[in-house]
């Protein structure tokens, strides 16, 4: 009867959550990474009630299982579409039904009757001052709340359109006219401003799930620089400058601070949301054309030649990414109970010995496999994590953790929280209390209180004794009168 | 009067010619030995004959190229296979094989007869589409068999029926391709020709293309050419239109399938060749922009979009040569000298001495003209450069030393919150020794620690001013620095990152090592309510393992030896046992034991509560206990107060 009418509390908050979609657009005041900061708890979805007596709250992040899907892409002109070929060609290889628009068209809309059209937008028209149709930054904003995963790039000639986008993402580009200017790390070919620069592997961020492998080639950059708003701790520094680098218009003399300067040079940067919506943010478009991904790559400095830059293998890695065929990771089950039994008791009792598994699974290709990290880490939080270790790795996905419950009675969580750069966030929780000893499961024969049980029992068979004595006396005052 | 109207008229006609001579616009590039390179490795693959259409590409790719075609006796021998005895072929196939077929040239005959006989039925049929007819009339056209009049008769009014219906830019691609090879028959697309033109889109003022991309684009150019020529009319297409389409093409040099490759090549190709316009490319030989002491000159590339020699030699010369920023004309009117390699052409630029920079050069060939940029490079020097420390408040001069460039100082500098860190440099032109600027001049400062690690660490990076006489100054009080710094003393390198697009050593130099010892950090201070809400923060996501936290349990508390307490035991059972001692001595008995069942239960009950009482310590729990309790007591109640009324009442009667 209790639990029925949990069940029924939890299965009405989830609907209540699921209203909150459908809040109206009017109530927006923060900038977007704000409110994807906050609406994660929107799409968690009530996976299953987990069947026993406790309560168990179990939750897993929605996510999309299918590679590929209805994808719109914006472009300045349509030669774009042929400039960038390969890019485009690999993610139709892939799946991605690909929907090309002019960024100015009048007839742009990205949802209708608040479903959306599409679950990935692309942006390669850097020069477009204002979308068309009923696209604006914020009608973009809501498309990565909903959930879907935006590409943009930019360019040294990037309009309003792309700076508002970028700050409603938690980055700044340039102003129009800016490029990343490296005087030393530029590449042959350079048309003379120095602003065809080779950015070093090794600068790109250490998360092969995001750019792959960074054994490759270095990479051709042409485009303005973005720097991450230091208040936004979503951003990922995908590609960073070197030091020598700096964002500037090649034309003018450097009066004021450059707006990126050495490292703090982001040249692509990423942002995943709370939710799990996932963009890419380049400063370059040049970097996905063909004429980027064929190229050789020198650097003017240096000597040492390569037939081909990296950038292919980098674009292909990004794009799977933000497309969510990589780095998505759920939980498929969840287990615990004490050493010896197999199913969850009611409740625990402190310093009880408690076993906890929880099944993980990756995307791949589209199906679910086990998967395989070392670092997966388990909380017991009563308000504060008390106890938290890091899980065994079993075969299949599935991970063990071993503990005593401590000494302090309450309700408490087992809290799974995994968040790994380029991964989506693992979260999952399940409510247990633990209860104090019973008086019977105290020590009992305590040597330093025997004379306490002593002084007890001897008091009880000495009232029993004296109350027989007392009653039952005869006394010899008759023998004595006689 | 008379005399004034004709010097009039020439001079007119003289500044049309002038301005038409020279006004053409010229490509900035062509289709290069790496480009063809490149075409020849996306249509390789047709060579594994999986089908007729890939192969045909590669075939015809290879031909366009001027490459000769590998392993011609077994593409005969697909094409033989695939065609069969001809009559079940539709008109698609046939053009891919008789293609092939044609521009091998050594295959053996194909079953023509048949073939022409499918085509022309196909051509014949009122209900074929327009991709047919292209195909069929261009195979029959490769067959060289003659359509008949009244064939072409049809064909011209199911297209002008079809093209009513739907005059798309690709159809009339199509029906142009058609009419090229009908002779005079063809006029009728002719007209429609300015009607396509008009449809091109202009793209940055440089390209114009159809919609509809390469494919289109080229469909239509080979088209209207082809037309034109067959015609003998000029087509209406200016000189600048044809650039502006060679342009397209041009910057479409990454296509990336094998369709595209042939469609690219073809069109270049009929624009190069055709009688009417020639689109000249004048540019950069080799991307040489630089031009520098060491490499003083410019060299232009002259030739047709395919990278060919022109038919005639042309005078190519210097019209104007400016500077970027100023506009100053540095030279006007020289001719480049020809080279060896009829396509390129070289002057020297260096003999005027032009300072650093860019320069725009208009460069004409015979009546076309281009202008490239190219910019001249000097070399830089560290004329000299000082660091040193001083006091913040400006009271003394600052003491520094200097430093030789690339060399770095050889003690360290130290600097506390009291001072301010100094640097003083100026760089020069090598050639001439003036002081200059340069784009990029800052001074890097990076922790050493981290630097050696080699990680990718903290670093900060300071923009150096200069003064009117070009002076670099760079100071740093630290007490205000220290908050960029995170009130992070230590021990850090200092480099000076000197670049300008137009300096030939931009360098990063590793000046001195400094230690700087920060303030303290102050006291965060105290959380004042100001009535202002104060911006959530949002904490930083940790990517990274948290440690391990491990519950510490209750240490169980200390206890007294049990030899106490066995002592003290024994001491509470004294009061029993001098209980029993004194009653012994008494004499204690219970004669007066009534041997009635009240007695009895009511002395069991009383006993069996305390044995409860001992359980319930072992095992039981209290709700338990209580039930047995109640029991006991009620059964104990009642015999004890019968027991009771007995001996009182006993007494009573003694």
């Amino acid at each position: 009867m209790r639990k029925s009418k949990r069940e029924k509390q939890s299965k009405r908050k989830y609907m209540k959550h699921n209203f909150v979609r459908d809040v109206p657009d009017g109530v927006r005041l923060f900038p977007v990474y704000d409110r994807a900061l906050c609406s994660w708890q929107k799409y968690h979805k009530t996976d299953r009630m987990y069947a026993a007596p406790v309560i168990s709250l179990f939750l897993c992040i929605f996510v999309s299982v299918n590679a590929g899907g209805p994808t719109l892409v914006l472009l300045d002109n349509l030669a774009i579409k042929e400039t960038h070929s390969i890019f485009f060609k690999s993610l139709q290889d892939r799946g991605y039904q690909l929907t090309y628009k002019l960024a100015d068209d009048a007839n742009l809309q990205l949802s209708k009757y608040k479903e959306f059209l599409y679950e990935h937008l692309i942006i390669f028209a850097p020069s477009v001052e204002e979308f068309g149709g009923a696209l604006n930054d914020d009608t973009i904003a809501d498309f990565i709340d909903g959930g879907g995963n935006v590409l943009v790039a930019g360019s040294s000639q990037s309009g309003d359109a792309l700076h508002n986008l970028a700050s409603e993402c938690g980055f700044e580009m340039d102003e129009e006219g800016a490029t990343v200017i490296d005087h030393i790390n530029y590449d042959v070919s350079d048309a003379g401003q120095h602003n065809k620069i080779v950015a070093e592997p090794s600068s790109l961020i250490e998360a092969p799930v995001i750019v792959g492998s960074r054994d490759i080639p270095p990479l051709l950059y042409q485009g303005t620089g973005l720097v991450a708003k230091p208040n936004n701790p979503l951003v990922l520094r995908l590609l960073s400058a070197a030091s020598s680098a700096y964002s500037y218009n090649p034309d003018q003399l450097v009066k004021e601070y450059p707006h990126a300067v050495g490292q703090n040079t982001l040249l692509i940067a990423a942002l995943q949301a709370r939710n799990n919506a996932r963009v890419i943010f380049s400063g370059s478009l040049f970097f996905f054309s063909d004429e980027a991904f064929t190229s050789p790559v020198q650097k003017a400095q240096g000597d040492k030649k390569y037939e081909k830059s990296g950038n292919e293998a980098v674009a292909m890695a990004m794009s799977q990414w933000v497309f969510k065929e990589n780095g998505v990771i759920r939980v498929a089950a969840v287990n615990h109970h004490k050493v010896g039994e197999t199913e969850p008791p009611q409740s625990y009792t402190i310093m009880d010995d408690v076993i906890y598994e929880i099944d993980v699974q990756r995307l791949q290709d589209g199906k679910w496999v086990p998967y395989e990290a070392d670092d997966l880490q388990l909380e017991f939080v009563r308000i504060d994590p008390f106890v938290r270790i890091t899980m065994k790795r079993l075969s299949n996905g599935r991970y063990q953790a071993r503990f005593k419950i401590p000494d302090v009675y309450g309700v408490y969580q087992f809290k799974v929280n995994y968040t790994r750069v380029g991964l989506t966030y693992l979260y999952s929780s399940t409510q247990v209390s633990v209860r104090p000893l019973e008086h019977t499961q105290y020590e009992r024969f305590i040597p330093s209180a025997f004379p306490y049980y002593v002084s007890a029992f001897s008091m009880m068979g000495g009232v029993f004794l004296f109350s027989l004595v007392f009653l039952h006396y005869r006394e010899d005052t008759k023998s004595k009168a006689e | 009067m008379e005399e004034g109207h004709v010097w009039c008229l020439l001079l007119i006609v003289l500044i049309m010619m002038a301005w038409s001579t020279s006004n053409h616009p010229s490509t900035d590039s062509y289709l290069s030995v790496a480009d063809k390179a490149r075409f020849k490795k996306v249509i390789d693959p047709g060579f594994k004959l999986d089908d007729l259409s890939t192969a045909y590409y590669a075939v015809i790719g290879y031909q366009l190229i001027e490459e000769p075609v590998p392993k011609s006796a077994e593409i005969c021998k697909f094409v033989q296979d695939s065609v069969g005895d001809g009559s079940v072929i539709t008109p698609e196939n046939a053009f891919y094989a008789v293609g092939i077929w044609k521009a091998l040239g050594s295959c053996k005959a194909l079953p023509k007869t048949a073939i022409a006989k499918v085509l022309t039925a196909a051509i014949e049929k009122d209900t074929s589409a327009i991709p047919d007819l292209y195909f069929a009339v261009k195979a029959l056209t490769s067959l060289s068999e003659k359509l008949s009049e009244s064939t072409t008769g049809k064909l011209t009014k199911t297209l002008q029926a079809a093209l009513k219906k739907d005059d798309s830019l690709l159809n009339l691609g199509y029906t142009f391709n058609i009419a090229s090879d009908l002779g005079l028959a063809g006029l009728f697309a002719f007209e429609r020709v300015e009607d396509a033109v008009v449809q091109a889109d202009e793209v940055d003022g440089r390209y114009l293309q159809f919609e509809g991309g390469l494919s289109v684009t080229s469909l239509l150019i080979n088209g209207i050419f082809k037309l034109s020529s067959s015609l003998k009319k000029t087509p209406p297409v200016t000189t600048g239109q044809t650039v502006k389409l060679a342009n397209y093409l041009l910057s479409r040099r990454s296509v990336q399938t094998p369709k595209g490759v042939v469609s690219l090549l073809s069109s270049l190709t009929t624009l190069a060749n055709n009688e009417f316009h020639h689109p000249i490319c004048i540019t950069l030989a080799d991307g040489g922009i630089i031009v520098s002491a060491q490499q003083p000159l410019i060299k232009v590339k002259v030739c047709d979009i395919l990278g060919r020699p022109l038919s005639k030699t042309p005078t190519v010369a210097v019209n104007t040569a400016t500077r970027i920023g100023d506009d100053a004309v540095v030279m006007s009117k020289k001719n480049f000298q020809a080279s060896s390699d009829k396509t390129l052409f070289t002057v020297n630029f260096m003999d005027i001495k032009p300072e650093r920079g860019f320069y725009n050069i208009s460069v004409s060939a015979d009546s076309v003209s281009n202008i490239v940029t190219v910019k001249v490079l000097s070399e830089v020097i560290v004329d000299y450069l000082e660091i040193g420390t001083g006091d913040a408040d400006q009271t003394t001069q600052p003491k520094l030393t200097k430093v030789v460039y690339p060399n770095k100082l050889g003690q360290k500098i130290e600097a506390d919150s009291q001072q301010k860190l100094v640097v003083r440099f100026l760089l020069k032109d090598a050639a001439n020794k003036k002081p200059i600027r340069v784009h990029q001049a800052f001074v890097r400062i990076s922790s050493v620690s981290e630097s050696k690690s080699d990680k990718h660490g903290h670093e900060i990076i300071f923009v150096a001013e200069p003064d009117a006489s070009h002076v670099y100054k760079f100071d740093m009080p630290l007490a205000t620095a220290a908050s960029t710094f995170g009130y992070q003393s230590g021990d850090y390198n200092l480099e000076l990152v000197v670049g300008d697009a137009v300096l030939s050593n931009s360098f990063q130099w590793t000046v001195a090592e400094v230690s700087l010892k920060f303030p303290e950090l102050p006291a965060p201070e105290p959380f004042v309510q100001t009535g202002k809400s104060v911006p959530y923060k949002q904490k930083p996501l940790i990517y990274t393992p948290l440690p391990e936290i491990k519950h510490m349990f209750r240490e169980p508390e200390k206890r007294p030896p049990v030899f106490v307490s066995n002592l003290f035991t024994g001491l509470c059972l004294l009061p029993v046992l001098i209980l029993f001692i004194l009653w012994a001595k008494l004499g204690v008995n219970i004669s007066n034991f009534p041997f009635s069942l009240s007695a009895v239960t009511f002395h069991l009950g009383l006993g069996s509560i305390f044995v409860l009482m001992g359980i319930f310590w072992l095992q039981l729990n209290m709700f338990v206990t209580l039930k047995y309790l109640f029991g006991l007591s009620i059964v104990t109640f009642l015999s004890g107060n019968k027991l009771l009324s007995y001996i009182a009442h006993r007494n009573k009667g003694r």
